[in-house]
């Protein structure tokens, strides 16, 4: 099977002279179709940049982002915002709701930015909406949604244009324990089910524990890497996180 | 380092505000043109003529200049705030830095006085060539090209503009850096919060925007039916209805945006749009409600200026122009002797004296009101309209009526190209000046039934069909009622207290439209030189003429004030606005919107955002328009609706220009904000 995303010594420095930081350090990794793939470290070791670089929002300063075979920094004008708004699904710490239009509106927005049949997303949102059980809450406004809701919204968002890979950055950052397991156990589903690929960094190793494999990066470059087995408890896969996220000895994680 | 700081921001500001930058540079055109206005050709020539009017003017100017200084003050006030909120974040760090309050105001004041200097080194040359082209058309409108064109340049004006102008604007820097200064930093720091959505109330919003209309019809109603120009409660009552009724309007708008704006195709970010305008209309009906009522007042203003200006001509009007007038030495007859002796009267078409007198010889002892009865008369006229008893009480003829001699009467007539009156001798005619002459359909009806009247106590018949012509050249002779006697009659009972009038009329074919004006004033200086006792209808003119030209200036002049403070407050609501919610569009683009999706969302709104208050104003003032011909305006100038059609396309060009200038100011700074958004930065 070919991977989905091919990342080959990814390069990124900030400024110059004096004030050059180095946050990618040539990484290299791939994404196979319907992984969930988990992305840790410690501040400042480079995941924002990665996901930033992944998502076209910054350029990388050398090295190749492939995503389905095409080179994304080949890409432009159109197909860029193509690229952006249909091969990419996002969700982000701080939801990104836009707070003057209701739950359902928010998440139609990506289908009349980007185009999408009419029929079929009726469909896809009656499916998500029904899956994330949000169907209560789509004609509220963001203001009246609690935090969890709120997220749950922005991944039907994410998702109701199908894309071929959903980059999470810190979805659980803002939501508190109960509402952040609830959330990874519907990305999880949905990864399952949909054969959605999902692209997560995170801070919180119980979120960690919900993915398929996690990489851990320390100054930009590749520093381990987790694969849950098959059959593997969920609590194992957590603890083995741990003793990685203690090994990298940058405090992260559960550890006060 | 700081006075660098300062410069670049400044420069910053501009470029980045044109909407500031346009309020200023107008700020100071208003006040130049108020200023000016006493070295304008026509006010020059109106000098001449009419220096106690002109003494008017000047105690005029005084109250317009401090009106402009209000207005213009809620204008920077509003512009500056706007510059100094969209900054706050800004000053916030500064804070956080370090910087001391004192040094931040100082920084504040030192930015404000470059802007000021920059605005009024743009402005006044501005300003002095408006005034020019303002001096130069009306001069061409009155025509008094003759004259020779002086500039309206003053140094003195210059310096009083310049004066205002920094009087608003460090009375607004101080007060504002008063209220930023005060802030906490941390809510400096933080972007206003979203506003709360309010809940929907449909049914409410409908009954409120239904309410709205109909106060407004009710308002419609009274100005267009008149009733509004009968008593000044009933005005009021008229303006309050139309300001809560637009204000309702407004409040209930939701209902209507809720029907339409979701129907209307607006590209990818329909929604998105259709929620942003619902969201102004929800929080800014107050002030889109005000704006719509100031574009109505200018636009009414303008089409009150604009007609009061175009119903000056006097050119095509039946006039005396001279009179002359000479009741201590001797014979009048001489005076006709004279003007022909000093060679004017090749000049006149007709020369030709009037008498005018009282029944002095029908008087018996000191009893004065028995000489006339007119009960006849004046009967049939309360039967026909019983209101009319109440109305018109000194449109009574009295006891001791105003006499003019039939014959004298009919030449004159005959002179202004009328029929001349047939009377016999037991017939009397009545005459009532022009300016009196509002209850012309009751009398005619009245004098159509022959009623009968007593003068001298023999019984006369009135009859014909009142007389309005002039008879003298000048409007300080007005008859609210006088008899037309035939001849035998009058020298019988005038006996030999009569008034004589020399009146003259100018010979059409000696002067054109252009060159009426130098006409008078070449015979005027003749007659001076030989003193004859004369007034000319220049003179009567040069007052209609001051007021008109007074009248239209001030109104044409508020209508542009009121426009412009509309336009600002506008298109500072919308800007600020959507500052305060950058956060949606910085979301919109973190889903990949690029800058032309937000753009044209964001014209879309600014579309609906002045639309909505220029569409109610445009429905109002077609309804003020028509009230205004309708009330003061139909008696002076006599404007018929073939007549309305320049003036009406004159005013909606002008309001269409202005409109899409501001919008398109608004439309361009809108895209430069939102080009400030367009890269995603990085969220910790
Ligand atoms: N725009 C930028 N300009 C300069 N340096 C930057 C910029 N963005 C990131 N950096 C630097 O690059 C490094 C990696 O930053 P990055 O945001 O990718 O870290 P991170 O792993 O997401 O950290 P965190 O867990 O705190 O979010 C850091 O040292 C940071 O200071
Ligand atoms: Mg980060």
């Amino acid at each position: 099977m070919d991977p989905v995303l091919k990342i080959d010594s990814l390069k990124k420095v900030y400024g110059k002279g004096e004030n050059k930081t180095c946050a990618l350090n040539g990484i290299s990794f791939q994404v196979m179709p319907g992984e969930f793939l988990g992305i840790m470290g410690a501040s400042g070791s480079g995941k924002s940049t990665l996901l930033n670089c992944i998502a076209a929002v910054i350029a990388p300063s050398s090295g190749s982002i492939e995503m389905n075979g095409k080179e994304i920094s080949k890409l432009s004008g159109k197909k860029l915002a193509e690229y952006r708004g249909k091969d990419m699904g996002y969700l982000f710490q701080n939801f990104e709701l836009i707070d003057n239009l209701t739950g359902k509106e928010n998440i139609l927005l990506p289908v009349s930015l980007h185009g999408g049949n009419e029929k079929m997303c009726a469909d896809r949102l009656e499916k998500l909406s029904s899956y994330l059980e949000i169907k209560e809450i789509l004609n509220k406004f963001p203001t009246q949604m609690s935090g969890g809701e709120k997220q749950r919204i922005a991944a039907a968002r994410a998702l109701i244009l199908n894309p071929g890979m959903i980059l999470c950055d810190e979805p659980t950052g803002a939501l508190d324990s109960k509402n952040a397991k609830s959330l990874m156990t519907k990305l999880s589903g949905l990864n399952r089910e949909e054969e959605a690929t999902i692209l997560m960094v995170t801070h919180d190793s119980n979120a960690a524990s919900f993915c398929s494999r996690v990489i851990f990066i320390s100054d930009g470059t590749l520093f381990h890497e987790l694969r849950r087995e098959e059959g593997e408890a969920q609590k194992a896969f957590y603890d083995r996180i741990l003793k990685v996220l203690a090994q990298l000895g940058g405090g992260v994680g559960n550890v006060l | 380092m700081f006075s660098k700081m300062v410069f670049r921001n400044s420069v910053r500001s501009h470029k980045e505000n044109a909407l500031f930058m346009s309020s200023l540079i107008i700020s100071i055109i208003a006040f130049y043109v108020v200023l000016s206005l006493s070295s304008q050709d026509v006010m020059r020539y109106l000098k001449t003529l009419e220096s106690e009017a002109i003494q008017k003017l000047f105690a005029m100017i005084g109250v317009l200049y401090g009106f402009t200084l209000f207005i213009i003050f809620a204008l920077v006030f509003f512009a500056s705030r706007f510059q100094i909120e969209r900054r706050s974040h800004e000053f916030g760090v500064y804070i956080m830095m370090g910087m001391k309050r004192s040094k931040l105001f100082f920084m504040l004041l030192l930015e404000d006085l470059s802007s000021s200097l920059i605005a009024l080194l743009v402005g006044l040359p501005v300003s002095v060539l408006v005034t020019e082209v303002i001096s130069l058309l009306t001069v061409k409108m009155v025509g008094i090209g003759f004259m020779g064109h002086q500039t309206t340049f003053s140094l003195h004006a210059v310096l009083l503009t310049a004066a205002g102008f920094a009087a608003v604007k460090l009375a607004s820097v101080l007060i504002l850096s008063f209220l930023l200064l005060r802030k906490e930093v941390g809510t400096l720091l933080s972007d206003a919060p979203d506003n709360v959505r309010k809940k929907n109330y449909p049914v409410i919003q409908a009954i409120l925007f239904l309410l709205g209309a109909l106060l407004l019809i009710l308002a419609y109603r009274n100005g267009v039916s008149g009733t509004a120009w009968e008593r000044t409660t009933a005005m009021g009552q008229t303006v309050l209805l139309g300001i809560v009724g637009t204000l309702l309007l407004f409040r209930g708008m939701r209902f209507l945006i809720g029907l339409i704006a979701r129907k209307i195709p607006a590209g990818k970010l329909r929604v998105f749009t259709f929620r942003q305008i619902e969201d102004t209309v929800i929080f800014k009906s107050g002030s889109m409600a005000i704006c719509s009522i100031l574009i109505l007042v200018a636009a009414a203003c303008l089409a009150a200026g604009i007609s009061i200006f175009c119903s000056f001509d006097l050119y095509d009007t039946k006039r005396v122009d001279y009179t002359l007038t000479n009741t201590f030495n001797g014979g009048n007859t001489d005076l006709v002797k004279k003007i022909d002796e000093i060679g004017l009267s090749d000049k006149f078409s007709y020369l030709g004296i009037l008498r005018i007198s009282h029944p002095y010889n029908a008087v018996e002892g000191n009893d004065f009101d028995s000489a006339f009865s007119g009960e006849g008369f004046e009967k049939i006229r309360d039967q026909l309209d019983p209101e009319f008893k109440g109305h018109y009480e000194y449109r009574r003829l009295d006891g001791f009526p105003f006499m003019i001699r039939l014959s004298d009467f009919n030449a004159l007539m005959t002179a202004h190209g009328e029929e001349a009156m047939m009377l016999s001798e037991n017939e009397l005619g009545l005459y009532r000046s022009a300016s009196f002459n509002d209850s012309e359909e009751l009398d005619n009806e009245a004098l159509a039934q022959k009623p009968h009247v007593t003068l001298a106590g023999k019984d006369f018949v009135m009859t014909g069909k009142v007389q309005k012509g002039p008879i003298v050249s000048d409007s300080y002779i007005t008859l609210s009622g006088a008899l037309i006697v035939p001849d035998e009659t009058f020298d019988a009972l005038a006996g030999d207290k009569t008034e004589i009038y020399v009146n003259g009329i100018l010979d059409r074919s000696q002067y054109t439209r252009d060159t009426m004006v130098e006409l008078y004033t070449e015979i005027n200086r003749k007659m001076d030189r030989f003193g004859l006792p004369y007034e000319s209808y220049l003179s009567n003119m040069g007052r209609q003429l001051f007021y008109l030209v007074a009248a239209s200036y001030v109104t044409i002049y508020l209508a542009l004030i009121f426009l412009v403070v509309a336009n600002t407050i506008l298109g500072v609501q919308f800007l600020m606005g959507q500052k305060r919610t950058a956060r949606r569009y910085k979301t919109l683009v973190k889903l990949g919107a690029d800058h032309s999706d937000l753009y044209s969302s964001s014209k879309k709104q600014v579309n609906w955002f002045f639309g909505i208050p220029i569409l109610v104003a445009t429905v109002s003032t077609y309804f003020a328009v028509r009230a205004l011909f309708q009330g003061i305006l139909s008696s002076r100038t006599k404007l018929n609706i073939s007549a309305m059609i320049p003036i009406v396309v004159v005013v909606v060009a002008v309001f269409a220009l202005v409109e899409y200038l501001y919008m398109h100011i608004v439309k361009r700074s809108s895209s430069r904000f939102l080009a400030t958004l367009m890269t995603p930065e990085r969220e910790e």
